[in-house]
Parts: structure tokens; sequence; C-alpha cells
């Protein structure tokens, strides 16, 4: 029983860290915290929930749209909100990113409201695969295997491609980049654009079993936090990493203290790990 | 090659530089010295547009480029060494390499300028999977000047070459420049006056922002104003 309760921990932890890896690519290389990074969770999972019951398209098949929608969110939020405040001191950014996720919150809820939205009826919804003594949930699987692909896809692009290595060189110094002749606005809408990407395709893994509330993003986006933090910053396997660990530490802490005390755990482990290492268990 | 009228510059309210004019022509190696905080690097910094000017013009290959954004100048022929070597300390040297040809598409062309690099310095070849920030900081100040080559400038800017390193290095690496200048007209700028104006064609003098005398390194080295200010005779 124990080992089926890890087994599903770790496949929630994948999904956690697709969309912590969203949140560590803005807030490791703009050094900008996102605020509203969970509200584009939100709005990915109505852009596949709306795809869903407007056109039948199943979430999996229409993840590349909902990817591509905050993707676009991603470059807007860059080019609307945060560029103009970059240069701007202290917590300017993130007080506006804050202002922003108030904003596609409660838009969230005028056009959704706050009830429940389910998508059912999914390609993998209630099928089990089973392995010797498990029972594996197909819908979870998927989500796990998708956001494995992702996260390593992504890790290729920033560690293989010229734009990848340009982000990195950009989060290293920004002025010097500049003097290579990287566009550091550009990358900075692409990177913005990536980590949007990350959620809206984490959401369409999701929907399929998690139901969806404006209220909901709250939580993730805070565990998304914990996991960048836990992970190091701007380290997209300390991310990895760090989702897999906050998704079996939620499932065991459920398992053994009750459902209602399974993010206590997560953010009591947080504030222990921050007091003995700050950088984060994997950081630079 | 490098126009330079009347600029003013600075950051915020706090300006830096006072009308100051200079010019860089093709072949040449030129030199600006001047003790530390005189504005030197705040002037190279203007040039390669990552410090907006007040006022004034700059032109290169007869053409304004005071309002263009930083990675457009580099793609107009000038790439700027930063003080402090400013390497990416967690790339690769070849991916630092790589970027400093960022503006170039042509993949071949920049494998071609690779090699070129590493024959030029090859320490960097020995090393190029390191991480540059594993680098000692006279290899680490190849590695910038070799990254800054690599997008084949016109105009070379060195910003204070010598930080940080000890003598014997220090002398290295102006011969490695000394090298690069028969292909490359080089705008240095450096606080070991001597060192500097003799390897350069001319020379110019910024004491607290402003130009105080230009002339041949020659002409300059045997002045009263260089002899009693920067080394103490």
């Amino acid at each position: 029983m124990l080992s089926q309760v890890i087994i599903n921990g770790i496949m929630t932890g994948f999904v956690y860290a697709l969309v912590a890896v969203g949140l560590t690519l803005t807030w490791g290389v703009m050094d900008i915290i996102n605020f509203a990074h969970g509200e584009f969770l939100l709005w990915g999972m109505y852009a596949a929930f709306g795809l869903w019951s407007l056109f039948s398209l199943d979430p999996i098949l229409s993840l590349p749209v909902s990817a591509a929608l905050i993707f676009i969110l991603g470059v807007f939020t860059y080019f609307v909100v945060v560029k103009r405040v970059l240069k701007a001191s202290g917590l300017t950014a993130l007080l506006a990113t804050f202002g922003l996720s108030m904003v596609l919150k409660n838009l969230a809820q005028m056009i959704f409201t706050a009830n429940y939205k389910n998508v059912t009826n999914t390609i993998f919804a209630s099928k089990t695969i089973k392995l010797g003594n498990f029972f594996i949930r197909q819908d979870y699987l998927a989500a796990a295997v998708g956001s494995l692909t992702l996260t390593l896809l992504v890790l290729t692009f920033i560690n293989k491609t010229k734009t990848g290595v340009a982000i990195k060189a950009t989060s290293m110094n920004r002025s010097t980049a500049q003097l290579m002749g990287i566009n550091t606005d550009r990358i900075f809408a692409i990177t913005f654009g990536l980590s949007g990407a990350c959620v809206g395709a984490a959401a369409a893994l999701m929907v399929p079993f998690t139901p969806i509330t404006p209220g909901s993003c709250t939580l993730y986006s805070v565990l998304a936090f914990v996991i960048v933090a836990l992970g190091g910053f701007g380290n997209i396997t300390g991310a990895l990493y760090a989702g897999l660990l906050v998704g079996v530490v939620e499932a065991m802490g459920g398992y053994f203290l009750g459902t209602s005390f399974k993010y206590a755990i997560i953010f009591l482990m947080y504030l222990i790990v921050m007091q003995i290492r700050p950088k984060g268990l994997f950081g630079w | 090659m490098l126009k330079v009228k009347n600029l003013n510059t600075g950051y915020g309210n706090v300006q830096v530089i006072y009308d100051f004019s200079c010019e860089v022509n093709p072949g040449e190696v030129v030199s600006m010295v001047g003790s530390n905080g005189s504005g030197k690097s705040t002037l190279l910094k203007t040039i390669s547009g990552i410090v907006r000017p007040f006022s004034g013009e700059i032109e290169f290959m007869g053409e304004r480029i005071d309002r263009l954004p930083a990675h457009k100048i580099v793609a107009r022929g000038i790439a700027h060494v930063p003080e402090g070597r400013q390497v990416f300390g967690k790339l690769s040297v070849a991916e630092n390499l790589m970027m400093g040809a960022f503006i170039v598409k042509d993949e071949v062309e920049k494998k071609k300028r690779l090699d070129e690099m590493f024959e030029l310095f090859p320490i960097l070849a020995e090393r190029s999977k390191q991480a540059a920030e594993t680098l000692s900081g006279g290899e680490q100040q190849m590695l910038a000047i070799a990254r800054g080559l690599m997008s084949s400038p016109k105009l070379l800017l060195v910003d204070e070459l010598s930080l940080g390193l000890a003598p014997v290095l220090v002398e290295r690496v102006l011969e490695a420049l000394k090298l690069i200048s028969k292909q490359v007209t080089i705008l240095l700028v450096e606080q070991k006056v001597q060192e500097a104006l003799e390897i350069a064609d001319r020379g110019y003098v910024i004491q607290n922002g402003r130009l105080v005398i230009t002339g041949t390194g020659a002409e300059l080295l045997e002045s009263e104003i260089v002899k009693q200010a920067y080394m103490g005779m």
C-alpha cells in the first residue's frame, strides 16, 4: 500500500515539476518573481476545458494549443506588465505581477464562475494498468510521462540551442549579453513565453483529474514557489527533483497524517530545508 | 572610423564625461589612459550602447550610432571586451566563444572563427569544455578578448585589460593584443599608463571626465603632464 502511495506521489511530482520549471525560468533567469504563475496555470486549465467543452477536444490532444495560448499570455505579460517595471526599484515588478494575478483570477471567476468545472470522459479516464501488485491510473501516468518529456525538452532547449544558451548567458550577466549582440528584450519575452508554455502544457495534463476553480491556483502557485526554492533558483534539474520530492512527501503526508495535513508537511519540510540550506537542495 | 563629438554622458543624473571628443582611424591602436574613476569605462560603455549619452554624437563608419541599442551596435562591427572580463562563468569556454559570435548566422563561419581563436589562444582549446569560472584570471582575460573577436569586429573596445592580473600576465595579454591589432582596430582603456601608451599609435589622457591631452603614444610618454601625474617622475 505504501509503495502504491509513493508511486502516485512520484506521478504527481512530475506534473508539479513541470509547473515549477516554468516558474524557475522567469525567476532564475530574469530574477522576476511572477506571482501570476498560478493564474497562468488556471488559464491553461480553462483553455483545455474550453476546447473540450466547445469542440470535444481531448485535453491531451489540445495540449499544444493550451501551451501555445499560455505562451502568448507569457509574452504579452512580459511586454505589457513586466518590461515597463524592469528597471524600477525593489519590489515593483513583484507587485505588478501580483496585480496581474488578481486581474487574471477575477477575470476567470467572472467568465467561468466560481463553480468547479470538470473535464470528463477523457481518453485515459478511469482506466488503470496493473503492474504486479500495483494499480497505475492511466490519466496520472499520461500526465507524468508528458510532464517528464516536456521538462527534458525544456532542459535540452536551454542547454543545447543557441537561444537556450543565450537565455543562460542573459541570466548570468545582462549587459555583457547585450555586448554579444543578444537582444535581451527578446530573450526575456521568449523566457516568459516558455514559462507560460510549461504551465499551459501542465494544465492540459492535469485537467482530466483536477477540478477547475479560480481559487485553486493559489495553492499550485505556492507549491511551485516551494519547489523552485527547494530545487535552487534557475536550476531546471533541481526543480525536477524537488517536484518529485514534494509529490512524494505530499502523498506520504496524506497517507500517514490524513489529507488535511499533507500540505502542512510540505511547508514544514520547506521551512526546515531553508534553515539548513538557504540556496536550496540542488542550488549552485 | 569612430568619431566622438562633444559627448556628455553618465548614469541617471550623475554626469561622468564632459564635452569629450576623440577619433579612432582604421588600423590604429588608440589608448585612453587616466586614473581610476576618470570616466574611461563609462566612455566605452556609451560607445557600445550600454549607457545612453546625455548629449553629443558618436559616429561609426560614417553613421550615427548613439541612439542604437547595444545589440545593434555589435552588428555594426564594434565589439566590447568589458572591464573585469565578465565571462559567463557557468558556461563552457566554447559556449562563451559561441556567444561572442551570436550575431553570426552561418554555422560554418562560426566554426572557422572558433578554430582561429583556438589557434590564437591555444590554452582556450585545451580548456574548451571547462566552465569559464574555473579558468585563471589571465585565461579568462584571453577568453574575453577571444569572445570579443568572434563577431569579427571592425573595432575592438578593450576595457582595463590589466585589472587583477599579475604583471607577467599583463605583458602576455598585451602581446596577444598587439598581434590582434594587425587585423583589427583597437581602442584600449587602461590604468596602466606606461604599458598602454607603449603599444598605442595615439593616446588620450582623461582626468575627471575631461580630455587633458592627446598625441602619439611616444609624445604622451614624454609629456610633463603624463610623467608627473602617472609615472611619479
